[in-house]
C-alpha cells in the first residue's frame, strides 16, 4: 500500500463531527422520551447509592447478628424491616446495590472487549476466521444461558469477580453476533473504500470507520444487557452459586426470604422490587435508545431474563 | 425440501459436537474428584481408584471423550454415577415434566400475548394499550424466580386456592403457577412483537385495499392483517419452546417442580458429569430441531424465503 505523503494528516480526516452529534442526539432524545429519562433517572439514582451507601446506611446494620431486631416489620427505625438476623433490610439493600452495580457495568464491559473483537475480526476478515467465531458462537447459543453460567461458576467458585467473569464469557457471543452483522452491512460503504485508499490500515479503518458506524445496534444491546446481567447475579446467588455471604447480594436476599415467607413477607417484598427497578431502568434507556439511534431494531432485544 | 433438511441437520453436527466439547471440558477442569462424592469419607485410595477404575475416571479425558461419544452413538448416554442409574432413565422420569410444564407455558404465552398484542395494536393509543405497554415493559424487567414467589405468596398463602410446591397428583392444578411464572417474560415479549408487527402490517397498501372493497374491520383484522403480522411471531414462539424447557431452573427452584433444569443443575453441584452431559444435550438436540421446525414453518408461511435462510436472523 502506497505511504501517504507527509502533509497529508490522518488525523485531521478522521476528524468527523459525527462522535459529538450523535452524543449530543442521544441527551436530547432521551430527555424527551418520558420513559427512557425516569430509566436513567432510576440509574443515576442506583449509581450514587452505591457510592454513598456508606453515608446512607451504616455497613454494620447490614452485617451481623442482632437477637433482639429478628424479623421486624417495616418502622419508623427500619423502613424496611430486619431479616432473620436481625439485619436492617433497607442497609443491606442500600449495599447490594454495589454488587449490582458492578457486575452490570463490569461484565457487560468484558463480553463487550471479548465481543466486539470477536464481531469485528468474523465481520470484517470473513473466511475462516469468520466461520470459526460464529460456529463457536452457535454452540454458546445452544447452550441454556443460566445453566451455562452455573457451569462456569462452579469451576470458578462462587464471588462476585466470578460472577463477572461468567457473564462475560457468556455474554460475548451476542454482542459477536450482532457487531458481525453491522460490520458486515457497515464494510461496503464508500467511505471505508476511501479510507483504504487513501492508505489506511486495517486497524484504522475498523477503529475510525467502522467502529462508529457500525455500533449502533451493540449500544441498544448492551445497555439491555447491563439489566440481564444484574438479573442473572441475582439469580446465581440465589440458587447459591453466586456472591457469597456476608456480602449483601439482592439474589441472597431473596433466596434468605423463602424460608419466612408467610411470617416475615417484606423480606422477599424489598430486594425484588430493588431488583425491577433497577433492570426496568436499564429496560427503558435500551428501548429509547433503540427508538432513537435504529427503530428498525424493534423486537430484537434478547430476554431480559435468560433464566 | 429433504435437501434443505438435509443440509440443517449436517449443519447441526459441528454445534453438537462443540457443545459436548465443552461440557465434557467443563467438568473435567470442575474441581472435587467425582469418585471421592460416591464413598464416604476416609474411604481407603484403593477403593477410590477402583471406582475411577470402574467409571472409567483414571483415563486421560480425550480417551473418556471418545468413549463416551461412541456410546453415544449407539443411544448409550452412560450411567449417573450419583444415582447409579441409566442417565437415559433419569431423563425419562423429568422430561416429561419439564415438555408438560413447559407446553402449559407456552399456551399461555401464545395465547395471552397475541391477544393484548393485537388488541394494542388496533386500539393503539387508547387505555388498553397503554395497560398492555405499561405491564409488557415491567415483565420484562421481572426477576422470574421473585414473580414465582409473589404468585406463591399471594395464591398459595394468602388465598390458599393453588398448590405452590411439587407436582402432587399431577392434577391441572399444579400446573397453574409455575406455568403463569414461566411464561411470564416470554408472554411479555410475544405481545411486544405482536404488536410492533401488526402496527407495521396495518400499514400496508394490501390492508388499505381490503378496507376499499368494504369488507369488515374484524374480518381485514383477522384475515389480513393478523395472518401476516404473526409470521415473526410464530419463529419466536416456536424457538421459545427449547427455552422454556431449558431455562425454568429458577421456576423448578421455587416450586420444587421434579424437572430436568433442576436435575442438571444439581448434577452440576454434586459433579455427575454423564447427567449433566446427558440432559444437556438432549437439551440442545430438542433446541435444534425446533430452530429447524420453525425455519420450514417459516418458509412455508412465506414462499419468498424459499429456504434460503430465515429473514429475521
Amino acid at each position: 500500500m502506497a505511504k501517504l505523503p507527509e502533509e497529508f494528516n490522518l488525523e485531521e480526516i478522521d476528524q468527523e463531527p459525527r462522535g459529538t452529534t450523535l452524543k449530543r442526539e442521544i441527551l436530547v432524545t432521551l430527555r424527551k422520551n418520558k420513559m427512557a429519562s425516569f430509566g436513567l433517572i432510576v440509574i443515576a439514582i442506583l449509581v450514587l447509592v452505591a457510592i454513598f451507601a456508606p453515608v446512607i446506611a451504616p455497613y454494620k446494620n447490614a452485617v451481623g447478628f442482632y437477637p433482639e431486631e429478628i424479623l421486624k416489620p417495616p418502622s419508623v427505625e427500619h423502613m424496611m424491616g430486619t431479616d432473620d438476623l436481625g439485619r436492617d433490610i433497607f442497609a443491606r439493600i442500600v449495599w447490594g446495590s454495589r454488587v449490582s452495580v458492578e457486575v452490570g457495568i463490569l461484565a457487560v464491559a468484558f463480553g463487550l472487549i471479548i465481543g466486539l473483537f470477536m464481531g469485528a475480526l468474523a465481520g470484517y476478515k470473513g473466511g475462516m476466521a469468520d466461520t470459526l467465531i460464529m460456529r463457536t458462537a452457535d454452540v454458546f447459543f445452544a447452550f441454556p444461558y443460566i445453566l451455562g453460567a452455573i457451569a462456569v461458576m462452579t469451576i470458578l467458585g462462587p464471588g462476585l469477580e466470578n460472577v463477572i467473569i461468567a457473564i462475560g464469557v457468556l455474554e460475548w457471543a451476542y454482542i459477536a453476533r450482532l457487531f458481525r452483522g453491522s460490520v458486515l452491512a457497515t464494510k461496503v460503504n464508500d467511505y471505508v473504500e476511501a479510507a483504504r485508499a487513501i492508505g489506511a490500515d486495517d486497524k484504522r479503518i475498523i477503529m475510525k470507520h467502522i467502529l462508529p458506524n457500525a455500533i449502533t445496534p451493540v449500544i441498544v444491546y448492551s445497555a439491555m444487557s447491563v439489566g440481564t446481567a444484574i438479573i442473572t447475579e441475582a439469580a446465581l446467588s440465589f440458587l447459591g452459586v453466586g456472591v457469597q455471604p456476608p456480602r449483601p447480594s439482592w439474589g441472597w436476599m431473596l433466596s434468605d426470604s423463602r424460608a419466612f415467607m408467610s411470617r416475615a413477607p417484606w423480606m422477599m417484598y424489598f430486594p425484588g422490587l430493588a431488583i425491577l427497578v433497577t433492570v426496568l431502568g436499564f429496560v427503558l434507556v435500551a428501548d429509547g435508545l433503540r427508538d432513537m439511534l435504529d427503530p428498525r431494531l424493534k423486537g430484537m432485544s434478547e430476554h431480559v431474563t435468560r433464566g | 425440501m429433504s435437501r434443505y433438511i438435509a443440509r440443517r441437520l449436517l449443519q447441526a453436527i459441528p454445534v453438537i459436537l462443540g457443545v459436548t466439547l465443552i461440557i465434557f471440558l467443563l467438568m473435567f477442569i470442575l474441581p472435587g474428584d467425582p469418585a471421592r462424592m460416591l464413598v464416604q469419607k476416609g474411604a481407603s485410595p484403593e477403593v477410590l481408584e477402583s471406582i475411577r477404575e470402574a467409571h472409567g475416571l483414571d483415563k486421560p479425558w480425550y480417551v473418556q471423550y471418545g468413549k463416551y461419544m461412541w456410546n453415544l452413538l449407539q443411544g448409550d448416554f452412560g450411567t449417573s454415577i450419583r444415582y447409579r442409574r441409566p442417565v437415559l432413565d433419569i431423563m425419562k422420569d423429568h422430561y416429561p415434566n419439564s415438555i408438560r410444564l413447559a407446553a402449559v407455558a407456552l399456551a399461555i404465552e401464545a395465547v395471552i400475548g397475541i391477544i393484548a398484542g393485537v388488541i394494542s395494536a388496533v386500539k393503539r393509543r387508547s387505555f388498553l394499550d397503554i395497560l398492555v405497554t405499561l405491564s409488557t415493559t415491567i415483565l420484562v424487567a421481572m426477576p422470574i424466580f421473585w414473580f414465582a414467589m409473589l404468585l406463591q405468596v399471594v395464591f398459595g398463602l394468602k388465598w390458599g386456592i393453588l398448590p405452590i410446591s411439587g407436582m402432587g397428583d399431577g392434577s391441572w392444578r399444579y400446573y397453574v403457577l409455575p406455568a403463569i411464572a414461566l411464561a411470564s417474560v416470554h408472554t411479555a415479549y410475544t405481545a411486544r412483537i405482536t404488536r410492533s408487527s401488526m402496527l407495521e402490517v396495518i400499514n400496508q397498501d394490501y390492508i388499505r385495499t381490503a378496507r376499499a372493497k368494504g369488507l369488515s374491520e374484524k374480518k381485514v383484522i383477522l384475515k389480513h392483517a393478523l395472518r401476516n403480522a404473526l409470521i415473526p411471531v410464530i419463529t419466536i414462539i416456536g424457538l421459545d419452546l427449547g427455552g422454556l424447557i431449558g431455562s425454568a431452573i429458577l421456576t423448578e427452584t421455587v416450586f420444587s417442580w421434579p424437572g430436568v433444569g433442576r436435575v442438571i443443575y444439581l448434577a452440576i453441584l454434586q459433579r455427575d458429569p454423564p447427567v449433566v452431559m446427558g440432559g444437556t444435550l438432549i437439551l440442545v438436540f430438542i433446541f435444534i430441531l425446533l430452530n429447524l421446525l420453525v425455519d420450514i414453518s417459516y418458509a412455508y408461511l412465506d414462499p419468498r424465503i424459499k429456504f434460503e435462510g430465515r429473514k429475521v436472523d
